[in-house]
């Protein structure tokens, strides 16, 4: 058991818009849902978990993070997804 | 280089602590999102200990758009046995189905546009993939529209959590699990059918409707007379009765229409003869969307391995593949083979 309270995931910068898009159509609210990614920057991260929650007031529409970690602790990889990778 | 899979992106290759990100997203009609301060309760009634694990919730991007009036919300816990995220998330998704009493139905099916049936619990259990992105950026707003603050709520802050504090599903657990599960099912399942029976006479209007616009198209003066209505009509049931399901991944058969994001309605015959016309393309969802709501989470991308495909944020990642060939193809080529070698046929 680790005994710090650090913590390590993946954030992504992608290089198209990743968020949900809300717009307003009379007076609707119209949601599109995110869009496909296709190519991003990927970076490991290791931060105090309690500074997590100041990390992600600061991110855009076009970052996010994920859970998994990256081998070899790679910092500024360009990231695929597997299908523009087979293309 | 890497790829968004789990042969790069994993949790097993984390020799630090990790993240446990839980989605308690917004349910189906008819059902309340279970307040963050609710859920962390039942966390602490279910994981022993859980009260001094550090932990806090934040709401979803939608839920900042204040007009939306939504609730859903991410759950984030600090874990030293990193490797254990994705079976702590299956877990714990089993154990809400029979942690309460039934009429609370923190585990539940709900029913998808097709008919068919979408396990579903307090929490998303798409979120034990490794490399699932979770959005913490602000939502993005095009107008006048409020957005409110993340919402940061902590509990715990003294320490990270091992997943093995989340005890396995015992014996009795399972069984209990299986039999909610049939119940939900059966107390359904009439619905489901019906859902079922129009979405298909909804796919087979579509696909009727796009075949005669081509038709129309292409021949000046072409009539359409009930003989060709009652043709096509057949050409569907065919087709669809030989398309078949799984989970995670469902076939499309030929004749199901598909409604891209730049205005084309094709059929999946259409897209396997010419791919690279739609790859890269965003379309509905070939299952919840339709064509009233098209750009609704899809792309189209070409794979010379494994065919082509659909990859659809629904139900928090969902792969579609394409049936290179109709059924009518199939059977005549079936028939060539078996004119070909007879001996052969008969041996099978």
């Amino acid at each position: 058991m680790k005994n710090d309270n650090t913590v390590e995931f993946t954030y992504l910068r992608s290089i198209s818009l990743l968020t949900m898009r809300f717009s307003l159509k009379g007076k609707d609210i119209i949601t599109r849902a995110p869009m496909y990614f296709r190519e991003g920057i990927a970076h490991h991260h290791r931060i105090d978990f309690e500074s997590l929650p100041e990390l992600m007031d600061g991110m855009a529409e076009y970052e996010a993070i994920m859970a998994g970690v990256m081998s070899g602790k790679l910092f500024g990889a360009p990231c695929l997804n597997n299908a523009e990778y087979v293309r | 280089m890497v790829l968004r899979s789990t042969g790069y992106i994993n949790h097993e290759q984390n020799l630090g602590n990790g993240l446990i990100i839980l989605n308690i997203f917004e349910p189906s009609e008819g059902r309340r999102v279970m307040p963050p301060e609710e859920f962390y309760a039942l966390l602490c009634k279910i994981i022993p200990g859980f009260e001094a694990v550090s932990c806090f919730s934040r709401k979803s991007s939608s839920s900042r758009v204040k007009a939306l009036n939504k609730n859903a919300y991410r759950f984030y816990i600090l874990t030293s046995t990193p490797s254990g995220i994705s079976d702590f998330i299956i877990t714990l998704s089993k154990k809400l189905w029979v942690v309460g009493p039934e009429e609370k139905e923190l585990g539940y099916i709900d029913i998808a546009k097709d008919g068919t049936y979408l396990e579903r619990s307090v929490i998303d259990s798409a979120m034990e993939i490794p490399y699932q992105f979770d959005f913490c950026g602000d939502p993005y707003v095009v107008g006048d529209i409020e957005v409110t603050k993340s919402g940061v709520i902590w509990y715990g802050r003294e320490r990270a959590l091992d997943c093995n504090e989340l005890p396995k599903m015992t014996e009795k657990e399972n069984l209990l699990y299986k039999n909610r599960k049939e119940a939900c099912v059966n107390r359904i399942a009439s619905e489901s059918g019906r859902i079922s029976d129009l979405f298909l006479i909804k796919k087979c209007e579509e696909f009727k409707f796009v075949e005669l616009t081509k038709l129309v198209n292409s021949k000046p003066g072409f009539k359409i007379t009930d003989e060709i209505v009652s043709e096509l009509e057949e050409e569907f049931k065919m087709e669809d009765h030989y398309s078949w399901l799984s989970d995670d991944m469902t076939e499309l058969h030929p004749a199901f229409v598909l409604h891209f994001n730049d205005g084309r309605s094709v059929t999946v015959a259409d897209v396997v003869k010419n791919p690279e016309a739609f790859h890269g393309c965003t379309l509905a969802d070939p299952i919840e969307g339709d064509s009233n709501s098209r750009g609704t989470e899809c792309a189209i991308f070409h794979n010379g391995n494994e065919g082509l495909g659909i990859r659809s944020m629904r139900i928090g990642g969902y792969h579609y593949s394409l049936a290179m060939m109709k059924y009518v193809d199939v059977l005549k080529c079936d028939l060539e083979w078996e004119k070909q070698t007879p001996h052969k046929a008969l041996e099978t």
